[in-house]
């Protein structure tokens, strides 16, 4: 079992070496190792101290674990989700968006941890038909450095294409 | 072929009365559906580019796009505000990189002036992250100052060193003009967005004119966070605030939405546009047909020297072709005339900026397609000059 | 031996199945011959032309035009045949009113190459000499809107067209009725003389005896006609 699974990452792994194909991730694989187990894909609880700045709060919150599977960075991948737009050019197109792995992140439903959630940046700009459409995009993942009060890691994608994702 | 071509612009030429009144019916539906295109155009160029770089737009409980459409295209009415204490709790946070406060109300001879502090030259960014720019004198720094958007300063003529007063209200003027007069000291560049028909002035100085020293209550505030993913934090935590009822959007998301509502409402009309030039074309097949009857000597003239039904087919699509080509000339050439006479108070009154060039693919595509178009027309009227030609044959009975 | 300019053998013609409106035996008209047809109105004249033209196709029988039958060509190398070797004069509105008289003169040859070859010169040439030859010269005239001429001078200009290009017939219907009684002999006088210069076959219809002087042969068209007379209104 663990040798046949060995061999199917060991097979993932060169593939996406030899030939530099994006390798579609699952949403579970931006979390390092060992917080997979524990993996609750339900947003987490809100957290209402974090505009006061209470320290019981903060405290709270550096508790949870936010670091990045470090496997990740620099590697092609394709990622299905949803968009959160943040800019866009003058056709309308979205050129810098939050990548998130569930609907509604930004009105009624807390945000995902920054664990599970890729800041894109896509140049040639993304044409979005609905917020509630799903976008597979594909890029290179990298992980950046960040200093505030949610952990000091985050994933950013320099994405090449989006297509349409249909469950 | 080009004999054909004549004999049809002859035909044409001779009938030049009722032909005219085809081909300004096709060049007033050209005229229209260009102007669509134009406005459409106008309309989306910095719309999508107005703001840029900003993280959050937080206000009172309100709805999104009014909230968007207020603080950032300053149109609509702010009916609540928000309290100064909130903005300065935001602008603390050690996951806050800067917060620009918003005061909108007044206004200065019709356009609007918007009260902030000299940070807003710094952080407002348009377009691609791109910065504003000062094209005369600088930002206000001093009690009484103004900026003024490009627009303001070529419609009323102001200069750095102009003095202005400023109103109460929306209105052109009011009744209670205030004391103060102020000074304008910078005029932007043109940025192709609603901020060139903006005044900009001192925060604490309207709070002043409105008989307080310090401004309490705020319209709206701007949020850049230090790391872009804490934004969806802070929005959260913002709109879940028990110490007021706030609303905090991601401009992204919510001009996503306008973009969206936006492109309904042009695509409706240029479904419209294009029902009119249906009607334009077939109003001239129906003219051509209806005076087929009169023409059965002329085609069985042409029949007589060797002319075939297909040419006969062929004269009659060719003058459909021409009479649209000459009304869709007319059109594009019409309906720059009116846009360059309109160009000015459309610009001055509703934001909206066109320029069209004298030359450019969507006329050429409309040139293209409308002349097709019309000798598809003419074959209605074609077949059936060519069905009569073949029954009537050479006999001049009429 | 040159083919006749006209061959009709065996015709049978009806505008309707079972109808027979024209029945003729036999019916030549050789080659620079000048023929005078007396028909009246609704003898069938208009069909028999229409035969000759090669416009209607018989039920039965054969209509031969320089040796070409009408029924072995398709339909758009009658009209071609049509229009490179027969001139058709009409009895009036010849003319088509948004041309000048000059172009109304030179349509045949934008539909004929062979007739535009078979023009000595340049095609306007040829057609200012033909005017000139039916009486109509000088640029006063031949820059009048076709709308102003009188109708003795509309008659010239479509001879002139009818001739252009040197076409073997020249089939003419009623071309003088229009026309006072004065006027009317001129211009058969200078149609006969362009015809004959060109060697051009005439078959001319009308319902005028008197005109039938000068012809070759006259021919009364009830006679050639064995088709019962009942159906003819």
């Amino acid at each position: 079992m663990v040798i046949r699974r060995g061999l199917v990452l060991l097979l993932a792994g060169w593939m996406a070496v030899a030939d530099g194909a994006p390798r579609t991730l699952d949403w579970v694989e931006l979390l390092p190792e060992g917080a997979r187990a524990a993996y609750d894909p339900a947003p987490p609880a809100p957290l209402h101290d974090y505009l006061t700045g209470e320290a019981a709060g903060l405290a709270a919150q550096q508790s949870m674990d936010f670091t990045v599977n470090k496997a990740l960075d620099g590697a092609e991948v394709k990622l299905p989700g949803f968009i959160v737009p943040l800019e866009l050019d003058e056709t309308g197109k979205v050129t810098e968006f939050f990548l998130v792995p569930f609907f509604g992140a930004c009105i009624h439903v807390p945000p995902p941890p920054p664990n599970q959630l890729v800041l894109v940046s896509m140049e040639q700009g993304l044409s979005l038909d609905s917020m509630y459409t799903a976008y597979s995009i594909t890029g290179r993942m990298s992980i950046v450095r960040t200093a505030t009060s949610l952990g000091t890691s985050a994933y950013a994608l320099a994405g090449t294409a989006a297509e349409e994702y249909r469950f | 072929m080009r004999a054909a071509l004549e004999l049809a612009l002859h035909s044409v030429w001779n009938r030049r009365g009722t032909a005219l009144l085809t081909t300004c019916s096709i060049a007033l539906s050209v005229a229209l559906l260009w102007g669509v295109l134009q406005v459409r155009e106008g309309a989306r160029n910095g719309f999508a580019a107005t703001v840029s770089g900003v993280d959050l737009i937080v206000g009172p409980r309100t709805g999104p796009l009014n909230l968007l459409l207020y603080s950032i295209f300053h149109a609509g009415e702010p009916t609540a505000s928000v309290s100064r204490a909130s903005f300065e709790l935001v602008a603390r946070h050690p996951d806050v990189a800067w917060a620009l406060p918003l005061a909108l109300g007044d206004s200065h001879r019709g356009y609007r002036v918007l009260g902030t502090t000299p940070d807003y030259f710094l952080h407002y960014r348009y377009g691609r992250r791109q910065a504003l720019v000062l094209a005369e004198g600088r930002a206000f720094a001093d009690h009484g100052e103004l900026v003024i958007g490009a627009t303001v300063a070529r419609a009323l003529g102001y200069r750095p060193g102009t003095e202005a007063v400023l109103a109460h209200g929306l209105g052109e003027g009011s009744f209670t003009e205030h004391e103060d007069r102020f000074r304008v000291v910078g005029v932007l560049a043109p940025t192709g967005t609603p901020l060139d028909r903006l005044v900009l002035a001192d925060l604490d100085d309207l709070a002043h004119l409105h008989g307080t020293e310090h401004s309490t209550s705020l319209t709206a505030f701007l949020v850049g966070m230090k790391e872009r993913p804490a934004l969806l934090r802070m929005q959260r935590a913002l709109n879940e605030y028990r110490g007021e009822a706030l609303t905090a959007i991601i401009p992204g998301v919510a001009l996503s939405d306008l973009w969206r509502l936006v492109g309904v409402a042009d695509r409706a009309m240029l479904a419209i546009a294009l029902c009119v030039l249906l009607a334009g074309l077939i109003g001239m097949t129906s003219t051509l047909l209806a005076a087929l009857q009169a023409r059965r000597r002329e085609l069985a003239i042409l029949r007589s020297v060797g002319a075939r039904p297909i040419d006969l087919m062929g004269l009659l699509m060719l003058e459909a072709g021409a009479l649209s080509l000459l009304g869709t000339l007319l059109g594009l050439l019409g309906g720059r005339l009116i846009i360059a006479v309109l160009a000015t108070p459309l610009e001055a009154r509703l934001g909206l900026l066109l320029e069209p060039a004298l030359l450019d693919a969507t006329s050429a595509a409309i040139l293209c397609g409308v002349t097709v178009a019309g000798l598809l027309a003419g074959l209605l009227p074609g077949l059936a000059a060519y069905r009569r030609s073949l029954a009537d044959g050479l006999s001049m009975r009429t | 031996m040159d083919s006749p300019a006209i061959e009709i053998s065996q015709l049978r013609f009806g505008w309707k199945a079972g109808e027979c409106l024209l029945s003729v035996e036999a019916f030549t008209v050789s080659r620079g011959e000048r023929v005078f047809l007396h028909g009246p109105s609704g003898s069938g004249k208009s069909s028999l032309l229409g035969l000759v033209g090669g416009v209607l196709l018989p039920q039965a029988g054969e209509v031969r035009v320089l040796g070409q039958s009408w029924g072995a060509l398709p339909a758009s190398r009658r009209d071609r045949f049509r229009g490179d070797h027969i001139g058709f004069l009409f009895q009036q509105f010849n003319l088509l009113p948004y041309l000048g008289l000059l172009d109304n003169v030179l349509l045949p040859v934008r539909y004929s190459r062979l007739r535009r070859q078979r023009c000595d010169e340049t095609p306007a040439v040829e057609a200012k000499r033909l005017l000139a030859a039916l009486g109509l010269e000088g640029d006063a005239v031949l820059s009048r809107p076709v709308g102003e001429l009188s109708v003795g001078q509309q008659q010239r200009v479509a001879a002139a067209r009818a001739l252009l290009g040197r076409p073997e017939l020249v089939v003419a219907d009623e071309p003088t009725s229009a026309l006072d009684e004065d006027a009317r002999e001129a211009f058969l006088s200078l149609l006969m003389q362009r015809c004959r210069d060109h060697g051009a076959a005439l078959l001319f219809v009308s319902h005028d005896r008197r005109l039938a002087e000068g012809f070759d042969r006259e021919v009364s068209l009830a006679a050639l006609n064995e088709a019962p007379r009942g159906l003819l209104a």
